[in-house]
């Protein structure tokens, strides 16, 4: 291809990248994953086919993902691999994820050491190595396939976990510093590092005949991986003066270290730097390094490439060999420096724990991994895998409704706004009839009887007849909602109430109290939690998708125009009842947001326990057109909360909850993101969430029937409803008072 | 005693050492290493630097200069500590830092 057809190519990919959505580091990456495949699929390698598999990558700072990959099958003199674990280094990993000095790859970076696994292909001109044979791979990024030169491979022994061969790197490593230190067999060795290096240095010391051994280590927890070398333990801090060491091998990595490196050594002696100092080191004991004769050697993995170069024979493969007979054999126990086994998916919140220090030793399992996911051969040309885009969980999975039971007979109380919505709601569910239907203006019941169904009675004691229904639906202004709660409970029905509960926590605590009293199920209805999208959010946080709860954002927007208020959204029924705040309660906080406060409690599983509001109203009304609530969660996550009635061209609102693993925004876009590895989801990556089209208020009427029917609690409690209304209370309380409230004092004092 | 030691601790391996300083002690290490003493007009670095000012800037440089996995001897009048990258100074190259005391000969 010429350079001009070449550019031509990059240009096109590059618009198709960018109508693909992908932009910054994710466009970097997805067009180096176009070009490796058109590497593959255009360059000589076309005949031998490729593998696909999926790769740990940092696209920037702070972030971590698996992406897909795809690599041509072993060509001459290389070798293809399945890799089943590769080990963390936790040092240099944690040095790279943090970005410390000297530790700072350029971005999008491939981070990965070592690992082992099963061949699955050789070059033609490889001698020794065969398909199925486990192998040991220095020098190996993150990946769950790879293909490198044979000779990196080394054979794991029989009887060598593949976790254990996949240290090969590590023990390179250690082994270098060792062999750098010239130790000898008779001398003390001290190793300053209780990591996976320091802990093979010393068992490699040992190996090398040392007599004498000395770990230093910063927590008493290394000082088993110390007894077994054989070594004696110290803390650092605790002086090594009298260690005079023959040969002391830093591996810590402190760009300090080197002067308790220097006191532990004898005069004369050696101090190797092992560990690669993330720093410069401001203290030098230069005159004491003369004057004591001794020498510092510097042993980074680096030099011994250089050597390589140099020398005929391959030093990598000497150590590799030397490391995994010693395990094989026995010799050398590295059981205990495996670490963690983590799923790949989950390799960003590991390398936090790493960043944090609740991880220090730990491996890559990719068999975790569904073998699809992690080797695909690919021997027909066919289009780049790109890196993921965002990608779908399931609609959610809903038990089977049991209708063998007779229908829950319902009467609907109030046909106004909501009312009629609520009328259909029941004439579509499949375990409720619709049977009576009554309005203080008779027009509005006979109009949905018209619609859906059911018999029109003039009064509300032939609405709440118990022996024609069981149930009956309340849909009337807020200020009602209490006592008709208490007059269907007399009369022994069961109650579904339009949210919110009542008016104020007083008249819901009463309500509550009459419904209690009867013996009959009070729910209050709030059928978002029946939205495809909740609904499957729900399932997956109940699995830990988010982890710890930690805030939530939440936007509402309306513009409610002013016919609003005198007759709601339709103007079926002309009230001015939405003016009053004794007879609503309140405005956009607890005509809108109830709804919103429930999903928060009932997608993070916790309660609202402080607010601090401020609002703002219309003059000439007594309710909030606008208010902002500062909220605080049992768990110490925060919140804020933010309602408009009155948003001029009513932009997309936001809802959105977060924990310390994950993300869930159900609002502009439903979509997840997790660090957890959870099925159906990709891990590290948004995945959308199901839109599908769902009924919620039949759903939700649904459901409270068929738990009535089995004489059940129903989804939504009449707990819930009197929750919501204490928050209601508390952030009303705050916006009259100027300061915060508690929700348990208003509870306390309701 | 300075430079003998000072040439001894390069080792009897046939490698070209450079010599940083004009002092007498530089001068007698140059005229100790004789056929091993770096040409300054070599194009490859010198396997060995032998650092006799005492400065820790010249000892900085003599670890810039040496070849990778090369050996600097400090063997000067040294200050009691020095701030030193000992990642990119010596660490990653592989060199070795060689105190030998400074003895006023």
């Amino acid at each position: 291809m010429t350079g001009g057809a070449k550019r031509l190519a990059g240009r096109a990919v590059d618009a198709a990248l960018t109508r693909g959505g992908y932009s910054g580091p994710g466009l970097t990456l997805a067009r180096r994953s176009v070009r490796d495949w058109a590497r593959v699929r255009l360059g000589p390698q076309l005949l031998r086919g490729s593998v696909a598999g999926l790769a740990v990558a940092i696209p920037r700072p702070g972030r971590a993902e698996l992406i897909p990959i795809e690599v041509p099958l072993a060509g001459s003199g290389e070798v293809t691999v399945e890799v089943l674990a590769s080990a963390i280094s936790p040092g240099t990993e944690r040095a790279q994820w943090l970005r410390l000095p000297n530790a700072q790859p350029l971005l999008p970076f491939r981070p990965g050491y070592s690992g082992a696994g099963r061949v699955i292909a050789v070059g033609d001109d490889v001698a020794g190595l065969s398909p199925g044979e486990l192998v040991a791979v220095p020098r190996l990024p993150h990946s769950s396939v790879a293909t490198f030169p044979a000779a990196w491979a080394a054979s794991v022994p029989e009887g060598v976990a593949l976790e254990q061969a996949a240290l090969v790197y590590l023990a390179i490593i250690s082994g270098y510093g060792v062999r750098r230190g010239d130790v000898s067999p008779g001398d003390a060795v001290c190793v300053l590092g209780g990591g996976p290096i320091g802990a093979l240095a010393l068992r490699l010391a040992r190996e090398a005949g040392a007599a004498r051994l000395i770990g230093v280590g910063r927590s008493t927890r290394h000082e088993a991986a110390a007894a077994l070398a054989g070594a004696e333990f110290r803390l650092v801090g605790a002086g090594l003066t009298d260690v005079a060491a023959d040969v002391v091998i830093d591996a810590t990595g402190d760009p300090e270290a080197v002067g308790a490196a220097v006191s532990a050594v004898r005069d004369g002696g050696t101090v190797v730097l092992l560990g690669s100092p993330r720093g410069v080191s401001s203290a030098v004991p230069v005159r004491e390094v003369q004057e004591r004769r001794l020498r510092l050697v510097g042993a980074h993995v680096s030099a011994l490439a250089t050597e390589a170069k140099r020398a005929d024979g391959d030093p990598f493969g000497a150590l590799a060999h030397a490391f995994l007979a010693a395990v094989g054999d026995g010799r050398l126990p590295v059981a205990d420096l495996v670490g963690e086994s983590i799923d790949p998916r989950e390799v960003g919140l590991m390398y936090r724990q790493l960043a944090e220090g609740t991880l220090t030793a730990a491996h890559l399992d990719w068999r975790r991994l569904p073998q699809d996911a992690r080797q695909r051969r690919r021997p027909t040309l066919r289009g780049p895998l790109l890196p993921n885009g965002p990608s779908s969980v399931g609609p959610p999975v809903r038990a089977p409704l049991d209708v063998s039971r007779s229908p829950l007979r319902f009467a609907v109380v109030g046909c106004g706004d909501i009312g009629f919505t609520n009328a259909r709601a029941v004439a579509r569910a499949q375990n409720a009839d619709l049977v009576l239907v009554q309005d203080a203006v008779p027009a509005l019941a006979h109009a949905a009887v018209a619609a859906h169904g059911g018999q029109v009675v003039a009064s509300l004691g032939e609405a709440l007849d118990p022996q024609r229904v069981d149930a009956v639906l309340l849909s009337v202004p807020h200020d009602l909602h209490a006592p008709l709660i208490a007059q269907a409970a007399d009369a022994g029905l069961h109650i579904v109430v339009e949210k919110p509960l009542a008016s104020d926590l007083p008249s819901a605590r009463a309500a509550v109290a009459a419904t209690d009293r009867a013996g009959v199920t009070l729910s209050v209805c709030f059928p978002y939690r029946y939205e495809a999208a909740p609904t499957a959010a729900r399932a997956l946080l109940t699995q830990g998708a988010l982890g710890a709860f930690r805030g939530a954002a939440l936007v509402f927007h309306a513009e409610k125009p002013p016919s609003y208020w005198q007759g709601g959204f339709s103007g079926r029924a002309t009230s001015d009842w939405r003016l009053s705040r004794e007879r609503a309660g309140g405005g956009v906080m607890i005509m809108n947001l109830t709804h919103h406060i429930d999903l928060l409690r009932y997608l993070s599983g916790c309660e609202v326990i402080e607010v601090s509001a401020a609002a703002r109203q219309e003059p000439g009304r007594q309710v909030e057109d606008e208010i902002a609530v500062s909220v605080r969660f049992e768990g110490g996550a925060v919140g804020t909360l933010l309602g408009s009635a009155s948003t001029r061209g009513v932009p997309q609102s936001r809802f959105e909850l977060w924990g310390d693993l994950g993300t869930l925004q159900l609002e502009p876009e439903a979509r997840l993101y997790s660090e957890r590895a959870l099925p159906g989801l990709v891990t590290g990556r948004w995945n959308a969430l199901p839109l599908d089209l769902v009924d919620e208020r039949t759903e939700y009427l649904e459901r409270f029937a068929a738990a009535v029917l089995r004489r059940q609690a129903p989804d939504v409690t009449a707990i819930d409803g009197l929750a919501v209304q204490a928050v209601v209370d508390a952030v009303y309380r705050s916006m009259d008072s100027g300061r915060p409230a508690l929700v348990e004092s208003v509870q306390a004092s309701a | 005693m300075s430079a003998a030691a000072a040439v001894a601790a390069i080792g009897p391996a046939p490698v070209l050492v450079d010599v940083v300083g004009s002092g007498r002690l530089g001068s007698e290490i140059r005229r100790l290493l004789g056929a091993r003493l770096w040409a300054t007009t070599s194009s490859e670095p010198p396997d060995a630097v032998i650092e006799t000012t005492g400065e820790t800037a010249a000892a900085v440089l003599a670890l810039e200069r040496v070849a990778p996995l090369g050996i600097v001897v400090l063997a000067g009048p040294s200050g009691a500590t020095g701030s030193l990258d000992l990642y990119t100074d010596l660490h990653v190259r592989g060199l070795v830092l060689v105190g030998v005391p400074f003895e006023d000969e």
